[in-house]
């Protein structure tokens, strides 16, 4: 079923065949668009059925202004964002980093099943400001265009294309210092 | 070791993969576990309310202005509820200049006389000199 065949189902009152669509279209994808932020399985799994509440709670006010994948990107961006302040927040009344605790989950992750380089990357993202981790993430793993980043983010694409040239740059030199 | 005019992140597709695995049978279950557990715990009823919301602000809003609005009229006419003791102690403060114009008013229904006018030339700036030489 595409997205227009969903809004369709949902239009038409059948409203719990288009939410198992969604989820059966995008779990996936956002398990990974989430996990890429937070690191960890658990953390992302509980994230994500949150994620799918705010989605179904939120469907009756789609009014099919923007697409259907945008629309669930941006709460699902948003979602991670409130996460993460919610983690820095924790971080502050434990007295530590949130972005330690972040490079402490990849190397005791016992789900990762990459190289030394692909460690480094995901450590080299977490040590981005949040922003440019975003604009990263959904150009260089998802490949969307800067059109849908910015329909996701409400930023303008010649932001979205500074933050990322800055973050590319960071990680680019970053990982040429440990590997070449 | 790489070359140095190689560009690292574009070095390998294997870098823009997820390097984790996730728990055996996961996404399989996982769409079956999440619409099972939205349908538990989130109704749309929230989707309803959010709908409501800007007529509830418009309503609030009109709420305010009116009570806001009663308050400042009910302190600007509420003149016919000074007694005549309140009267009095405003009169107290009024200026020298108003006290004048009020005594004129009373004079003029009587006609004023040329004393009046003098005071008044006087009040005014007027010059003894000139007040003089008009009398002449």
């Amino acid at each position: 079923m595409t997205d227009s065949d969903i809004i369709k189902a949902y239009k038409d009152g059948r409203h719990e065949e288009a939410f198992r669509q969604i989820v059966e279209n995008y779990s996936e994808r956002l398990y990974w668009h989430v996990r890429r932020f937070l690191c960890c399985h658990e953390d992302t799994d509980d994230l994500l059925q949150d994620i799918f509440i705010k989605i179904w709670t939120a469907l009756p006010t789609f009014r099919g202004d923007s697409k259907l994948f945008t629309w669930i990107y941006r709460i699902a961006t948003n979602e991670v964002l409130n996460s993460l302040r919610k983690n820095r927040i924790r971080a502050v009344f434990k007295s530590g980093n949130p972005e330690d605790d972040f490079l402490k989950k990849i190397d005791e992750d016992p789900y990762f099943n990459g190289d030394h380089l692909q460690r480094e990357l995901q450590k080299a993202i977490q040590r981005l400001p949040e922003k440019q981790r975003i604009v990263f993430s959904l150009r260089y793993f998802d490949e969307l265009k800067y059109e849908e980043i910015a329909a996701i983010t409400g930023t303008s694409e010649g932001a979205l294309k500074a933050s990322y040239h800055h973050a590319y740059g960071k990680i680019k030199k970053t990982l040429e210092e440990k590997f070449l | 070791m790489k070359k140095d005019t190689e560009d690292i992140l574009l070095s390998s597709g294997q870098l823009k993969k997820m390097p984790f695995d996730v728990p055996p049978g996961y996404f399989p279950s996982l769409a079956e576990r999440t619409t099972r557990r939205v349908m538990q715990a989130g109704t749309q009823e929230y989707g309803i309310i959010r709908k409501l919301v800007p007529y509830f602000a418009t309503a609030a809003m009109f709420a305010i202005i009116a009570t806001v609005g009663t308050f400042f009229l009910s302190r600007t006419t509420g003149e016919n509820d000074y007694s005549f003791e309140d009267y009095i102690v405003m009169s107290d403060s009024f200026s020298e200049m108003f006290t004048y114009a009020m005594d004129s008013r009373q004079y003029a229904e009587t006609a004023p006389d040329e004393q009046d006018i003098a005071d008044y030339l006087i009040y005014t700036g007027v010059s003894t000199e000139c007040i003089e030489l008009s009398y002449k």
